[in-house]
């Protein structure tokens, strides 16, 4: 029998075919069980692509764009500073921009000599410096999670209003997230978290000591307590990781990714839950990597800011894992 | 099928666009910066998808409008704005996955990366989506623009070919042998895909 070529296929799934050669292909994959397994592995394939290859930043990020290419624009064009949205007590998290200094336009003067645009472009003199990855942030109620990004950084070039304004909204947003957190100290029941992220601190991987490697000792307390209630694992994940920050320890921070992997079956009802608690998971192997990085906790670290990238959604978060994975497999 | 989207929301309208590239070569830089808004996201998203990191595809689409300004000069007179500016997206691209490839190299020393093994036929979501990301590097940069295009924008293969400067024959044969390419990466046995 003579198979499709992939041509074919191709064509076929992208819709590109003729209605004659689309009839033919309709009738060949009806008999042709080759082809037919080719073509379902193509269509699945394309389907992964669309998840790894897309991705929307949103409006905010395109509004600042441009100044990032060429400073910012006149005060007279500039946009009004909006007024934050009221706190909501539930629905989706939105996605945490990290907080960084405005870059400097990338160019000013251009000075370069005029040279052939399809050849491949030389080294710029001054690149624009990438971003400092930004702290690493842990879970909040949904309340804070829902604070206006008016507490970002304050432009030195807009009217003085302009300014006011932002100072009054960044105090508004401060108050808030004060609010959230009193919240959680009286109350801090994971299940009732959003799992929006506030500031943590995560150990810079360049700043690794230079201690030998050590074989990583399972914490006492990592054997799963039958008695335990979801609730409590997941409060004690909470604690664990509330402890490795205190500690800073790479001990500490297995205990606190060993509970939470512990705890992990509490939130497989809801994917953004769910992604939380690998995100913490992949968070405490790193960072227990990053203070201590034996070839054990690299293997760890390695599955499971995979497995936090394969259910994560797109944002800062999963860029930061992204650089996660890239220093764990230097 | 996935049914293709027109292109036409992508341009910008093109007496617009030549008057405002007559403004930006005369050192207009407003009228560069409506380019910028117009064309921001397009430009992003295939930069995203060249490099699959928001802070990559952030400082690939800022240089690559940087490095459009830096040559606006030399745009020709009654030559498209935004095809031009991909070629610079494709070849800073290239650039910067050359010198991460040789930070990567420097770090490893000697030693070299194991190819993935090719996943038999259960493979899992997860796991493809795993093998798809190691593959996708070893795809050329042509085959990769026309795959971020395709998947990205979901353009049709004369849209591309446009904007790729090329002909829609040659937009087949590209996704066909990045296709080709990606599949015999994840599947085991996948026999022979030419």
């Amino acid at each position: 029998m003579i198979h499709l070529t992939l041509n074919q296929i191709s064509a076929y799934i992208d819709a590109e075919l003729p209605e004659a050669s689309v009839e033919l292909v309709r009738l060949h994959l009806s008999s042709c069980l080759e082809c037919t397994e080719r073509f379902g592995h193509i269509e699945e394939q394309e389907g992964a692509l669309a998840r790894l290859l897309v991705n929307d930043p949103g409006d905010p990020f395109f509004e600042r764009f441009a100044e990032r290419v060429l400073g910012p624009e006149p005060v007279e064009k500039a946009k009004p500073v909006k007024k934050p949205e009221p706190v909501k007590e539930a629905g989706p998290v939105p996605k945490a921009e990290p907080v960084k200094k405005p870059e400097p336009p990338l160019l000013v003067a251009a000075a370069e000599a005029p040279r052939d645009p399809t050849e491949p472009p030389r080294p710029r003199a001054a690149p624009a410096p990438a971003p400092k990855e930004a702290p690493r942030q842990r879970p909040a109620p949904k309340a804070a999670a829902s604070r206006p990004k008016a507490s970002g950084p304050v432009t030195n070039d807009g009217p003085r209003k302009a300014g006011a304004a932002r100072i009054l909204l960044t105090v508004a947003a401060l108050l808030i997230v004060l609010s959230a957190a009193a919240v959680i100290a009286v109350r801090p029941r994971i299940p009732q978290l959003s799992f929006a992220p506030t500031e943590r601190q995560v150990p810079d991987p360049g700043a690794q000591d230079a201690r030998p490697p050590r074989v990583p000792s399972a914490p006492s307390d990592a054997v799963p307590d039958p008695s335990a209630g979801g609730s409590d694992l997941l409060e004690r994940a909470a604690a664990r990781s509330s402890e490795a920050e205190r500690a800073g320890t790479a001990e500490a921070h297995d205990a606190a990714a060993a509970a939470w992997e512990e705890a992990l079956p509490q939130l497989e009802k809801n994917a953004d839950e769910l992604a939380a608690g690998r995100r913490e998971i992949a968070s405490a192997r790193y960072a227990a990597w990053s203070k201590d990085p034996t070839p054990e906790r690299r293997d760890a670290a390695m599955s499971a800011v995979r497995a936090y990238l394969l259910c994560s959604p797109a944002g800062a978060d999963r860029d930061r894992a992204w650089t996660w994975l890239a220093e764990l497999k230097r | 099928m996935a049914e293709s989207k027109s292109a036409a929301s992508l341009w910008m309208d093109e007496g617009l666009e030549s008057d405002r590239v007559r403004a930006a070569q005369r050192g207009d830089r407003e009228a560069y910066r409506q380019l910028i808004r117009h064309y921001e996201r397009p430009v992003y998203r295939l930069a995203y998808a060249l490099t699959r990191n928001h802070d990559e595809a952030t400082a690939l689409a800022v240089e690559t409008f940087a490095r459009g300004l830096t040559e606006i000069t030399r745009l020709p007179e009654g030559k498209r704005f935004f095809p031009w500016l991909l070629r610079f997206a494709r070849n800073l691209s290239v650039t910067r996955a050359r010198r991460r490839a040789d930070a990567g190299a420097k770090a490893l020393g000697a030693i070299t990366p194991e190819s993935p093994a090719a996943a038999n036929s259960e493979t899992s979501p997860v796991e493809l989506e795993q093998r798809l990301l190691d593959a996708l590097g070893e795809l050329r940069p042509d085959e990769q623009m026309a795959l971020a295009l395709k998947v990205g924008e979901r353009l049709s293969y004369a849209d591309i070919a446009t904007l790729l400067d090329h002909s829609a024959g040659v937009t087949l044969s590209r996704l066909s042998s990045a296709r080709a390419l990606l599949l015999t990466r994840t599947r085991e046995g996948i026999g022979d895909l030419s």
